[in-house]
């Protein structure tokens, strides 16, 4: 029995350390009385980095607003929300990234929260150039082993993943 | 308790920068007398009444200081504390994560706009506006007769 448990712990915890976790946050906000028009679709629009800094990894800089954009096109793809010239009605998404911190998965490894990798996004939607709303989306990888390793890649593929479902959630098909 | 005492350790806050968010103002233009053409920055907008929202930029200042993990996730932190049999407890008291807040500076940029009320019979009545902290704007021209 008392062997039982502790293989548990062991496990819940081994499961923790390789998975990895941290916080996450988004909210969407539609301003005045707009309402998308059912069916809608939306084309990536700038992306641009409002954190001051080049961000570093492994001594190369990285290329952080391709990486967000590629991602937002992909997931608005995926939710079949993505504008590819048809004649539905087409709005805008211009996004920031405003806070963005590479981590190190090592450093999370010996003591959760330490090299935290952390992005922040504020995007706008635009139609017609008009602000219509606003997503933003926050997320942090502080914990985890060793698949944590390249989340300074793959925290762009979440944190688009929450922008475009809180899309989702206001676009309806 | 102790979950609020441990998440009290923390460095202070530092400056990490700026940026600029866009911001609404919400314009009401009425004039005497009634049905004035309204221009916006030599922009058409409308026959008075009219309301439009305005669009400047307001900058943000984002601040950032290290916190320990009880402050960002007191549960796994618990969580952690439990599974390790207490081990944990006093590396969770280095303030390690990240933690950030924003806050308006005041300042705004691209926000003055020219407004430019006519009537037929009228002299043309202009104001410039600087949108600010505030939500509304609400305008009334009284024209003057030729």
């Amino acid at each position: 029995m008392r062997r039982t448990a502790g293989t548990l712990w062991i496990s819940v915890f081994l499961g923790l350390a390789l998975s990895g976790c941290g916080a996450v946050s988004h909210e969407a906000t539609m301003l005045g009385n707009f309402v998308p028009d059912p069916g809608s679709r939306v084309e990536v629009g700038t992306v641009t980095n409002a954190t001051g800094q080049a961000p570093k990894v492994d001594d190369e800089v990285v290329n952080i607003e391709q990486l967000l954009s590629d991602a937002l096109a992909e997931k608005l793809r995926r939710e079949d929300l993505l504008w590819a010239g048809n004649p539905s009605r087409k709005l805008v998404l211009v996004t920031k990234i405003v806070e963005y911190e590479p981590g190190d998965a090592f450093k999370r490894w010996l003591l959760p929260g330490w090299g935290s990798t952390v992005v922040s996004v504020e995007s706008e939607l635009r139609d017609a150039n008009q602000l219509v709303g606003t997503v933003r989306a926050r997320r942090t990888v502080s914990f985890g082993g060793v698949y944590t390793i390249g989340a300074w890649r793959t925290i762009f593929a979440s944190v688009a993943d929450d922008v475009v479902s809180e899309l989702r959630a206001k676009i309806r098909k | 308790m102790i979950a609020v005492l441990l998440a009290g350790c923390a460095t202070a806050w530092r400056d990490s920068g700026s940026f600029y968010r866009s911001a609404l103002t919400a314009l009401a233009v009425e004039s005497t007398p009634d049905g004035a053409r309204v221009f916006l920055s030599n922009r058409y907008l409308g026959d008075t009444p009219v309301s439009t929202a305005l669009e400047c930029e307001q900058e943000m200042r984002k601040k950032t200081r290290e916190v320990t993990y009880w402050e960002t996730q007191p549960g796994l932190s618990l969580f952690l504390s439990v599974i390790s049999l207490g081990l944990y407890v006093p590396f969770s008291l280095i303030p390690v994560d990240i933690e950030t807040s924003q806050e308006p500076t005041g300042a705004f940029k691209s926000n003055e706009f020219t407004l430019r009320v006519e009537a037929d019979g009228h002299k043309a009545w202009t104001t410039t506006i600087v949108c600010g902290p505030q939500p509304a704007v609400s305008l009334r021209a009284v024209l003057e007769k030729l």
